[in-house]
């Protein structure tokens, strides 16, 4: 801005033109804003390039990380690094940089990032998808045929945004879904996309990333379809190979893009860079690798310190997202005195402290306990926050190594972060590395970048500091050969002081490392949650024990061996070192198994298509929900944790044991159990995809045409593949049916390995059901919900099904209106295998007292109303070989309560899993969480309103009745 | 009796005569066996749960004219009355809960069935006895479990309307209105958020922010309602005829503290914050909900407001409480001093209160406060004690026989009486299981 020309112009005028460049100064800043205000490019003032020789003197070079030579001076010439040293000869044509006091590192490496990419805006008012489960792939996020070459925008805010922070490389990915694209490694210059481009086709990305309201609309569903493609990418390779060897004769195999993106992958020359934001994401992308048995990369990783373990024994190329949760306010301890003023500090500088009665039991039993658990709390979020800071710091210490990525964050906090990391114990060093020569081999970029060698290509970030101190500013970054300025200091006025900015101080000045009282005191759970594995031994001593299958035995002791029911009888002893416990004047009951349960997995419903068969809740386990605890505190030692009803074949479902504590989802599964798939029938998916989406079914006779076409379906897919096999003995061309894991899942329950657990309520549709399994000789079912099942229970009885059915629920929707509370008692009178389930993760906490009702609605003994908790859902999940009753040689899962479980009075003391005591009512703190959050503050509430179908979650119908969207 | 130990021939021959006969009892001709009859009746040989004068052993009790009109162990039974043998059985009054929308709602998914939440913020106008269906499917099924009385609330927005004290017998809403009791309703804008909601911070604290306004917009507005109301009333001839305002003139009364408001609030930092819009405003408050009241429970005792707490069996509102945190709520509040009555915040399983109050109990209220938290003292809080609550001489005879411990699941109750009308203890579900229980035609016609 030239103000000084102004003065001579009249007033009024003055002012006019004031405001024109006012206005100017404004446009320029929103342009400047794609260019980068702040950037001095070596063709400044359009007078193009004059020299490709830089030389930078007298600075202090970091070569590598611990490597450092002071007064040295680096020569770049040609886009390389021609000479580092003390002792260099500067070549004649050379730019010189005066280096005293700057600081010269190897251009840092962005393992995943968007840099250069133009983020897409959310689109609105996109035209409906007429067929929700299978829709176009752009809308679906399969976008595997993109080449991220393609979409390069060298002028976009974002590669000075990253390049300003010191970058000179990235590993970039299209913005996208589940398959945005194909990655690309570019440079962090260039005015055209080619210039960029260090190596092309990198990786195929991947993100749990699921569409709106279309297929795969859940990282269940995304699972599934990664398989699926995957394996038809092999076949068709496979194909594609032998019929461009020979086309004649020979059945053209169709060539699709987004499948031929996985033929380099599975060659094994293009890994898979799976962009995981969490633990669980992470579990989600070694669980696709085992069974696929591609290269993998992981990228944006944000919350690490559960799976340090998982990291180091996988040890993968890993870039942990640089992003970083900020502290939010807590409200202060709640006060007699509420009209103090607000405390509008964050909560840092409030004192936290607790008594030490507090300290030692972790409980608030009255009102008066109130400030100290909220004291107690906000410590444990700080120190929850500091653990996640110290991630980095503490993989570092395991050996892990990693880069660094930013996608998907606010650049200008990247270095704010890094920061907070060193603060929290990362090394200097080691913060370096990962942003050099770490991130360098792990993209195979090693001997072109990483370090400040001869040789190695000319990308270093020069700073007026260190690096990591706050008051160090970047100076200059070199990118392949090219020059940026950055932060030219201002000519110091006359007498001025030095800047104090640019001096070179050795120390962060990040605020000090939270206090020490700040540590996260793990609870019992977290205290053994590297132990999922774990199978104990104990005795307990003395209880009135209800085998369920054996009577009940006064004054008996269990005795639990490695996990498993050694002995049942009068005076037995521990073996040494057993945990004995007193049951003195207790019950002692095989663990409650909940038939129905949507807990511990992070989806429910993939709700787009009326048949989902291929997607399956044991992808998506959750093993940090804390309805996990709480229903081991209601006696709850299994679940069969199920998909949804909006489907009418709907996913496969696992069944889990609560070994609360594992961080393992694998951990949580119950090794062997049977597999099971859920149906579901009635209004739930007529709603969802009748008059939701617009799509076949949309009555009880539809529901019924769905199961005849996917069945004859399933059986000529059987059929196809039996010629095939067949066939390909005689005919090495043979082609086959193209690869359905649908199909195949469809298959398997006509084969009769999965059991099928059916949503239903009405008569007449539980009937259709039976028929269609008779026509298709399908034999194992059990009925869910089945509300009017009484109204056909000798034809249940007849057919063999069983029924898992609500104590008392009904009147929530038009088909429960005709129920009875009686249901579980008529049906176990007509001879069917009667068990009585949750659906919820409120009701799974009291399952035995939904039992003990069905004494009041039909007279059931005790011991028959202690089964339907019981040996009768595991008969109906086939695990009653192993659970469901208390016998020498079963599996060592038992609650002990403290008077009969039937009675209102019946409190559950101790809960054990595997002879493992997961939940202990004595000894147990409040709080049991797994995990933290961070985002939160500590005192949020949330109302829990039981009226709400479970089984319809992540459906619209769900959120239009909830939500009332 | 079970089905499976009575195996001979002749047992079957005798069920299914007796199942004939049930059917001509349910034929349109018998359809009055199944109607309440009123009537002089002596119940005797009962333990007695009299609530206000402790247990009696073994007493009896006379119900005449709608009324109890003796209770105790030596009252002989007067000559015309029809003595009903109570022995083994005990006798409670009438279980009332204190907050449900029974009558309102009657099936969850169907729009059509529903009529507790009318359209608007601000709509105190609103009345739920207008909409109370006494035909209600669900109000035989409520009885069966010995909940006599209830109090039935419309929903959602700031103020829905008033709630009305209804016993769960009569052809009108009318019949079943007790003690003309009818309670504003006020839902306290809710820091506590419903566990679905995933909005972010600021967009949920800006959203209550607008609520709180909201509140405290219509309140003023009520408030000079209210007095231009009186002054015109009072025939000032300088004060002006109020304009025409339904909902402010529904909200007059409150103010002027005749009429109780129910005010839902459940986050300790909103009860905090309901308490002083309490103490300002010096209106006639009763909280319910209260989910985290033991929080703040010596702030809730020492302004002496009423708690009605529920539903007992639910979540902590927390994820970092003690997991059994909503079941010991109501002991604490009481033991902190909290007048606590129960609810349980249902339509189709009102049924369910007596396990709420049972839970209530286990976990740390004890058995004796839970039941007065299911009788007398929502009679106190409602003002009607001298009507409800206890067996006591004078009293509505509104009480149950059961044949043990109504908070335990295996308990059944034997024979009802809702303002001195012996109810039949049937219902649909138990008229299904009947039915069905042995199914005919079997497999086969």
């Amino acid at each position: 801005m030239r103000l000084t020309a102004l003065p001579s112009l009249p007033s009024v005028s003055r002012s006019l033109v004031g405001a024109f460049v006012v206005l100017l100064a404004l446009l320029l800043r929103v342009a400047g804003a794609r260019a980068q205000d702040d950037a001095i490019k070596e063709n400044d003032n359009d007078l193009g390039r004059t020299t490709r020789t830089f030389a930078i003197r007298n600075a202090k070079i970091v070569q590598s990380p611990g490597h450092v030579i002071e007064h040295a001076t680096i020569v770049m010439r040609d886009g390389l690094i021609a000479a580092v040293g003390a002792d260099v000869e500067i070549p004649f044509d050379a730019r010189v940089i005066e280096g005293d006091s700057l600081v010269v590192y190897a251009g840092f490496i962005d393992g995943l990032s968007h840099a250069g990419l133009v983020q897409p805006k959310a689109e609105t008012n996109l035209p409906r998808v007429p067929k929700p489960g299978d829709p176009p792939n752009d809308r679906a996020g399969i976008q595997s045929d993109r080449d991220v070459r393609n979409m390069l925008q060298p002028g976009d805010a974002s590669v000075d945004s990253l390049r300003m922070a010191g970058f000179t490389v990235a590993h970039v990915m299209p913005y996208g879904l589940m398959l945005p694209g194909n990655g690309a490694i570019i440079t962090l210059s260039g005015d055209k996309p080619g210039d960029m481009v260090l190596r092309g086709d990198a990786s195929l990305g991947a993100r749990f990333a699921p569409a709106d309201d279309i297929y795969p609309a859940t990282s269940m569903a995304i699972m599934a379809k990664f398989r699926q493609m995957y394996r038809e990418a092999g076949r068709r390779k496979g194909l594609g190979n032998l019929y461009s060897e020979n086309p004649g004769g020979m059945q053209r195999p169709v060539f699709d893009p987004t499948l031929a993106a996985f033929y380099p992958v599975i060659d094994g020359a293009k890994p898979v860079m799976f962009q995981v934001t969490s633990p669980l994401e992470v579990y989600r992308a070694l669980a696709l690798q085992k069974d696929l048995g591609f290269q993998l990369m992981l990228g944006g990783l944000k919350e690490a310190y559960d799976i340090e373990p998982v990291l180091k024994q996988h040890n993968l190329p890993l870039f942990l997202s640089l992003d970083l949760p900020k502290e939010k306010k807590n409200t202060p301890p709640a006060a007699a005195d509420t009209s103090k003023k607000k405390d509008d500090t964050v909560s840092k500088s409030a004192d936290t402290s607790v008594t030490n009665f507090f300290a030692e039991r972790r409980r608030a039993d009255t009102w008066r306990d109130v400030p100290d658990e909220q004291n107690w709390l906000t410590r444990q979020q700080r120190g929850s926050r500091r653990i996640f800071f110290g991630t980095p710091a503490t993989l570092h210490r395991e050996g892990v190594r990693f880069g660094f990525s930013t996608a998907d964050m606010k650049l200008g906090d990247i270095r704010e972060n890094l920061r907070l990391m060193i603060a929290n114990g990362l090394s200097e060093d080691d913060a370096l590395a990962a942003l050099t020569v770490d991130a360098a081999r792990m993209l195979g970029l090693e001997k072109t970048l990483g370090t400040v060698e001869r040789g190695k290509m000319a990308n270093v970030v020069v700073t007026s500091g260190n690096y990591f101190n706050e008051k160090s500013q970047v100076r200059y970054v070199f990118a392949d050969g090219r020059m940026y300025e950055y932060n030219r200091p201002q000519a110091p006025a006359p007498g001025a002081k030095p800047d104090s900015t640019r001096s070179d101080s050795s120390k962060t000045s990040v605020a000090a490392a939270a206090p020490a009282q700040d540590t996260l005191v793990p609870n019992p759970a977290l205290a053994q949650r590297r132990d999922a594995g774990r199978r104990g031994n104990l005795l307990i001593r003395n209880g009135t024990v209800l085998t369920v299958t054996n009577g009940t035995l006064e004054n008996t002791d269990v005795l639990v061996r490695d996990g498993k029911i050694a002995a049942i009888g009068k005076g037995l002893s521990a073996p040494g070192g057993a945990e004995t416990i007193d049951a003195s004047g207790m019950f002692v009951m095989p663990g409650i198994i909940d038939a129905h349960s949507h807990i511990a997995i992070s989806d429910v419903n993939e709700w787009t298509n009326p048949v989902t068969a291929e997607v399956w809740t044991g992808d998506v386990l959750d093993p940090y929900d804390i309805a996990l605890y709480r229903a081991l505190a209601g006696g709850v030692t299994t679940s069969h944790v199920m998909h949804g009803s909006a489907n009418v074949i709907g996913g496969q479902c696992e069944t889990i044991k609560h070994r609360y504590g594992t961080t393992d989802p694998e951990g949580l599964v119950m090794e062997g159990a049977p597999r099971t798939i859920k149906f579901a029938l009635g209004e739930n998916p007529t709603r969802v995809h009748g008059r939701g989406f617009g799509v076949h079914p949309n009555t009880r006779m539809g529901v019924e045409d769905v199961f005849r076409r996917a069945f004859t379906e399933a059986r000529r897919y059987m059929e196809a593949k039996d010629r095939y096999e067949k066939e390909k003995k005689s005919n090495l061309r043979a082609t086959g049916p193209e690869y359905n894991l649908r199909m195949e899942t469809l298959a398997a329950i006509l084969r009769g390995e999965i059991i099928i657990h059916c949503h239903s309520y009405r008569a007449d549709e539980i009937l259709m059901l039976m028929h269609v399994l008779h026509d298709f000789g399908v034999k194992r079912i059990t009925f869910q919900h089945v509300n009017e099942g009484f109204k056909v229970a000798p034809e249940l009885a007849q057919f063999g099904a069983m029924a898992s059915v609500f104590s008392d629920w009904w009147a929530y929707k038009f088909e429960v209106y005709y129920s009875t509370a009686y249901n579980a008692a008529i049906l176990t009178r007509n001879g069917v295998v009667t068990s009585i389930n949750s659906d919820s993760p409120e009701l799974d906490r009291h399952l035995y007292h939904e039992a003990a009702k069905t004494m009041k609605y039909g007279g059931l003994s005790r011991d028959e109303a202690l089964k339907l908790v019981t040996i009768n859902p595991a008969k109906q999940l086939g695990i009653d070989d192993r659970v469901g009753s208390l016998e020498v040689g079963k599996e060592a899962d038992i609650a002990i309560f403290n008077a009969h479980p039937l009675s209102i009075y019946a409190i559950c003391q101790k809960t054990i899993v595997d002879g493992v005591i997961r939940f202990d009512r004595d000894k147990d703190p409040d709080d049991m969480r797994m995990n933290i959050d961070l985002k939160r503050p500590v005192d949020a509430s949330r109302i829990w309103k039981g009226d709400v179908d479970e089984c319809m979650k992540g459906t619209q119908a769900f959120h239009q009745l909830i939500l009332g969207e | 009796m079970q089905l499976s130990t009575m195996n001979t021939k002749m047992t079957r021959i005798v069920l299914r005569a007796a199942a004939l006969l049930l059917l001509a009892a349910l034929a349109p001709g018998g359809l009055h066996a199944q109607m309440a009859t009123k009537g002089t009746f002596a119940l005797v040989g009962a333990r007695l749960e009299t609530i206000s004068h402790g247990m009696i052993p073994n007493g009896t009790v006379v119900i005449r004219d709608g009324k109890i009109v003796a209770v105790g162990p030596n009252v002989t039974p007067p000559g015309d009355a029809q003595v009903i043998d109570c022995a083994g059985m005990t006798i409670y009054p009438g279980f009332i809960d204190a907050g449900t929308e029974l009558g309102l709602v009657e099936v969850g998914s169907l729009p059509e069935t529903q009529d507790a939440d009318e359209m608007g913020e601000i709509t105190p106008q609103m009345q739920a006895l207008t909409a109370v269906n006494p035909n209600s499917v669900s109000i035989p099924v409520t009885r069966t479990s010995g909940v006599t009385t209830v109090i039935t609330a419309p929903t959602g927005g700031l103020f829905p309307g008033t709630a009305a004290l209804i016993n769960l017998l009569g052809y009108t809403p009318d019949q079943m209105l007790v003690g003309n009791y009818h309670a504003m309703v006020m839902n306290f804008p809710s820091s506590a958020r419903p566990w679905w909601d995933d909005r972010p911070d600021d967009e949920a604290e800006k959203s209550m922010k607008k609520a709180k306004d909201r509140m405290t917009d219509a309140w003023q507005r009520a408030v000079l309602y209210a007095r231009i109301d009186s002054g015109y009333r009072a025939g000032r001839s300088d004060d002006r005829v109020p304009e025409f305002q339904p909902e402010l003139a529904a909200l007059a009364p409150v103010v002027r503290g005749t009429m109780p408001i129910m005010i839902e609030v459940n986050a300790a930092r909103d009860i905090d914050s309901a308490l002083a819009w309490v103490k300002a405003n010096k209106v006639r408050a009763i909280f319910t909900g209260v989910a985290e009241g033991w929080r703040v429970a010596d702030r809730i005792a020492a302004a002496g407001v009423p708690c009605i707490v529920g539903p007992v069996i639910s979540m902590p509102s927390r994820s970092s409480d003690r997991y059994d945190k909503a079941y010991a709520n109501a002991g604490l509040l009481r033991k902190a001093g909290v007048q606590v009555a129960i609810r349980t915040n249902e339509s189709s399983n009102v049924r369910n209160l007596p396990y709420n109050a049972g839970f209530a109990a286990a976990y740390g209220m004890g058995r004796d406060e839970a039941l007065r938290a299911v009788t007398i003292v929502p009679a106190q809080i409602f003002g009607v004690d001298s009507l409800l609550g206890s067996l006591d001489v004078g009293k509505q005879a509104t009480l149950f026989v059961a044949d043990g411990d109504p908070f335990e699941p295996a308990t059944k109750v034997r024979d009802l009486f809702i303002d001195g009308y012996r109810v039949p203890m049937t219902n649909r579900h138990i008229e299904l299981y009947k039915e069905f229980i042995k199914r005919e035609p079997g497999l086969t016609k």
